[in-house]
């Protein structure tokens, strides 16, 4: 479904060039879904935007065989000029959807009343991440990427948010990048390991969660 | 079910365009009125100088003479200015992953290129509704001619979208390199009719070509000595290739603002 071939990729911190990838290749399978587990800075986020085509690699090749999400609760897109309805259409055209229907989902799911209709400039951050994890939903993706978020707002909606996107994963493939092993358990049967710009496949998600695990008590010793 | 990327590009420059129509009309309304008052006023504004001046135009009718070298001037201008704050003023949007810097300059050329043709058929509407109408002599070459100046435009505005992620200061520089650009492309002039020395100068600068160029199609009787067509097509078809190299080159200091 995606495929990463000698891949290479580097971000720069303030204590120089942080290596994420360093001649990675590996193949996610549809239907497989995977957690990646790494620790802060290992470049999990990084990875993800490359998996998603928000980021291109330094060297090698990412492909994509399916409809890709962009990261679930991403607001990032949203210009704040213009209203939430206009920013839903505008992505839900995008991606080629049914623009009435997109937009109809995200009013009804966010729960945002008039707001709807408001320049998102005015919104409250709570606010836009309900619009943005509607629309998220809103559009029929193969795979769903996640980065850590996997509900927002208060609890009743994330109550909301893991309904629907259980409903959603019934379908599609998911694949998710966090440091918390106790998310991942609910959507992924697979883990692997990021570290030190490799990926190790280590299978089941208990075997890359013990691994990962020990690591931590590693480093933390 | 993988769609093939020349229809998703076609979808996101569709998304696109249909945003920059409401984002730069719908927002005051003014910008589809200025786009029409702002050739009106400078040809307005050149007659009534010539009228008190005294003076007469080299070819056709004072108002027809004076849209002839405003709107290939504005169509490159404004294509290259509106081309160059494509990507500041769409930043967000780029980080969709299906939509690309090109696809930002595509839809924002397109809605420019349109803008511009729609402007230019109610001029000569009205000049003819008021008497004073006259339509080109070969549209054939008019339309030659803009699309070469579009051309130069995109590819000058893309170069300055990226070289002004890259300096900031940039689009500044640029502004006042080119602002005496109005007065050398032989806007309310005649090349031809200068001293050979200023000829020969002047005649370096694309701008009096693509406007000689638009008017040798507008008017049955003028010719141009200093016209050189493939003097335009070659700045036109470098300035788009290294517009698009540049954004090769540059794309992920683009987007990693």
């Amino acid at each position: 479904m995606i495929t990463l071939e000698s891949v290479r990729k580097s971000y720069r911190t303030r204590n120089g060039a942080r290596r994420v990838l360093d001649d990675v290749s590996f193949e996610f399978e549809s239907g497989r879904n995977i957690a990646l587990l790494g620790g802060n800075g290992s470049g999990k986020s990084t990875l993800l935007r490359m998996i998603a085509g928000m980021e291109d690699p330094d060297a090698g090749k990412v492909t994509r065989r399916a409809r890709i999400s962009f990261p679930i609760g991403f607001s990032g897109s949203f210009h704040p000029q213009i209203s939430g309805r206009d920013n839903v259409r505008f992505v839900a055209r995008v991606y080629g959807c049914d623009v009435n229907a997109v937009i109809r989902f995200v009013r009804d799911f966010s729960e945002i009343g008039r707001h709807f209709d408001q320049p998102m400039v005015s919104y409250a951050n709570s606010m836009r991440a309900r619009v943005a994890y509607a629309l998220c939903m809103a559009i029929d993706f193969d795979c769903y990427l996640v980065d850590e978020v996997t509900a927002v707002g208060d609890s009743n909606f994330k109550r909301k948010c893991l309904e629907v996107f259980a409903e959603r994963r019934k379908k599609a493939t998911v694949i998710m990048v966090s440091s918390a092993t106790t998310t991942v358990k609910k959507f992924c049967e697979d883990g692997a390991l990021l570290q030190q710009g490799r990926i190790h496949d280590l299978g089941s998600l208990s075997n890359a969660i013990a691994a990962y695990e020990a690591k931590q008590g590693e480093s933390i010793v | 079910m993988t769609e093939s990327p020349v229809l998703v590009q076609a979808r996101v420059v569709w998304a696109l365009t249909l945003r920059e129509t409401q984002s730069r009309f719908g927002d005051t309304r003014l910008g589809y009125v200025w786009a029409l008052i702002e050739p009106v006023a400078h040809v307005t504004i050149l007659s009534i100088l010539y009228k008190l001046l005294q003076r007469n135009v080299p070819v056709g009718t004072l108002e027809t003479f004076f849209i002839t070298g405003i709107m290939p001037f504005f169509l490159f201008n404004h294509t290259a200015s509106r081309l160059s704050r494509s990507l500041s003023a769409n930043l967000m949007l780029l980080r969709l992953p299906p939509v690309t810097a090109i696809d930002v300059m595509i839809a924002r050329g397109i809605l420019q290129g349109l803008t511009w043709i729609v402007v230019f058929l109610i001029l000569l509407t009205g000049l003819t509704l008021m008497g004073r109408g006259l339509w080109p002599a070969h549209p054939e070459i008019c339309a030659l001619a803009a699309l070469t100046t579009f051309f130069l435009g995109c590819g000058v505005g893309m170069i300055n979208a990226v070289l002004s992620a890259l300096f900031k200061s940039w689009d500044r520089i640029y502004t006042a390199l080119t602002r005496p650009l109005y007065l050398l492309s032989g806007i309310f002039y005649i090349v031809d009719h200068l001293p050979e020395q200023a000829r020969r100068v002047l005649a370096w600068n694309p701008m009096v070509h693509a406007i000689e160029w638009f008017r040798t199609g507008f008017f049955r009787n003028f010719t141009s000595l200093t016209l050189d067509p493939q003097y335009l097509i070659t700045w036109a078809v470098a300035s788009v290739f290294l517009g698009l190299c540049m954004e090769r080159v540059f794309r992920s200091r683009i987007t990693a603002r």
